[in-house]
């Protein structure tokens, strides 16, 4: 009984991870004013009535108002209508402007870009889409609120909402990989390392030492498998640093700085606004001294 | 004295309301992870029995699947091989086949490129062809097919080939070296795969990607 009443007032006195949530947007923001700069000039080859795409929105919200949203890329104006709010989206993610309206904006251009050309999305598109819903709930930036009130409800189960969309991520990824014959024995980096789409020159030198590759492979996996255990014990913060520093290597190996950026910003939003203090008070042990 | 009898009873039932909606997100929170969490695993007898309602939910709104680079992960290069073809090029393949010369690799191009440059588009605008490629493999649908031919039309267009009229298409998988073979000097045995030969879609849009 006490357990479920200090639940409920976790849940409904005061709105948390508020600086967790600004980097979340910052770096979803970031992310795709960078693919918008990337993708702009091949708009119309990738989304536009004579491009590669060829998906519909029906499947997911019925052929009446399918077909309504189908009709924004029947011409090449109406592509870069969407790119245009999508691009004005993040930047009010970015600048914290408006976030709820931003997020909003965002998602549905997102998801009419998605829909129109699903092979162009990849796993980090894919958590973004869906945290992009459950940030629609959250407090707007720097939003005025009452402990108690009802919308930091919804901010605190938007929270929960997004931290669990991260685990099962992660555990269901570590999961698949440990089904792996290439994970089981410790080689998988070394046969990514030489499939072009996703190494560098001399990583396949890198990947093939023994100890290289093991140690990579068996942390790849791991690292996922026990991130649930890990982020709710003492090793919380050193986790996500070494969830950092394993995305930034993602982000130079692999070249998908798009979904490392949306992962990075993911692990930073688990950090807690009281953590965020204890950092910037370690960071600054003479902030507060009187020098007389 | 009755207003504010009113007032009372109106503030109480906003306290229920809302607390019933808080009740309800709770609720909803623990149902829609617990689908999600059977909608991601693996094929399992949960999932058997809640297809329908996964497919509905999950799967419609909230469709994700997470085996990134597993069980196994892709460990060869598949390139996307095009050969324009005149019209009597066209005919002549029709009873003697495709000519084994004036084959172009469009993929291999787009990776150097990309390892070069991280900063760059040629992963964005490249993956649908990347992943239709792959796709196609595992189900020869003919979505994906169409995705190449736009692909192959729009290099065509870019390498200034005015004079094709079809478009042969082929995947070469170069698989890598076994673990056990690395460091040695055997390459393994590229595969081919061939897709077939499709009008070229002279409508698409340009892609400036190919020019010298």
């Amino acid at each position: 009984m006490r357990t479920l009443c200090k639940a409920w007032g976790w849940l409904a006195n005061d709105p948390h991870q508020l600086i967790g949530v600004r980097i979340l947007q910052i770096s979803i923001g970031a992310m795709l004013l960078f693919q918008i700069f990337l993708e702009l000039p091949f708009a119309r080859y990738l989304w536009g009535p004579r491009g590669v795409g060829w998906g519909s929105t029906s499947p997911v919200l019925g052929p009446m108002l399918g077909n309504v949203f189908d009709l924004v890329f029947t011409t090449d104006a109406g592509v870069f209508c969407v790119l245009f709010i999508l691009g004005i989206g993040a930047l009010g993610l970015l600048l914290g402007y408006s976030t709820r309206i931003a997020t909003f904006l965002v998602l549905v251009t997102f998801f009419l870009l998605g829909q129109r050309l699903p092979e162009l999305y990849d796993g980090g598109d894919d958590i973004t889409r869906l945290v992009l819903f459950y940030m629609l709930f959250l407090l707007p930036h720097r939003a005025k609120f009452s402990s108690g009130e009802l919308r930091v409800w919804f901010h605190n189960i938007a929270i929960l909402a997004i931290t669990f969309q991260l685990v099962i991520m992660y555990v269901i990824s570590g999961f698949a990989k440990a089904n792996g014959e290439m994970w089981q024995e410790g080689v998988a980096m070394y046969y990514i390392s030489q499939v072009q789409w996703y190494s560098l020159p001399g990583a396949y030198e890198l990947f093939m030492n023994p100890w290289i590759v093991a140690l990579a492979t068996y942390v790849s996996m791991f690292y996922q498998l026990l991130f649930p255990v890990a982020i709710i014990s003492r090793m919380k913060l050193s986790w996500i640093l070494l969830g950092i520093f394993f995305h930034l290597s993602i982000a130079v190996l692999m070249g998908l700085i798009a979904f490392s950026t949306v992962m990075i910003g993911l692990e930073l939003f688990l950090i807690s606004d009281q953590e965020y203090a204890k950092i910037w008070n370690r960071g600054h042990p003479f902030k507060d001294r009187q020098w007389y | 004295m009755g207003r504010c009898r009113i007032r009372v009873y109106r503030k109480a039932i906003r306290v229920w309301v809302v607390n019933i909606l808080r009740v309800v997100t709770v609720l909803w929170l623990v149902a829609h992870f617990t689908l999600t969490t059977i909608y991601v695993l693996p094929t399992n007898p949960a999932q058997d029995t809640l297809k329908p309602l996964l497919d509905a939910t999950i799967g419609k709104y909230f469709n994700q699947g997470w085996a990134l680079f597993a069980p196994n992960p892709i460990s060869a290069d598949y390139e996307l091989l095009v050969r324009p073809l005149s019209s009597s090029e066209f005919t002549v393949a029709q009873t003697k086949g495709l000519p084994n010369d004036g084959w172009y690799d469009v993929s291999s191009p787009m990776w150097t490129k990309f390892q070069s440059n991280r900063f760059s588009a040629y992963n964005l605008v490249f993956r649908p062809s990347s992943e239709a490629l792959l796709n196609y493999l595992d189900e020869h649908q003919q979505q994906q097919v169409q995705l190449m031919v736009k692909t192959a039309s729009a290099f065509c267009k870019d390498i200034g080939q005015s004079n094709a009229s079809y478009v042969a298409l082929m995947i070469r998988e170069r698989p890598g070296k076994q673990w056990s073979e690395r460091g040695t000097s055997q390459q393994p045995v590229a595969r081919t795969t061939l897709v077939g030969i499709y009008p070229i879609d002279k409508s698409v849009e340009n892609i400036h990607l190919y020019q010298p």
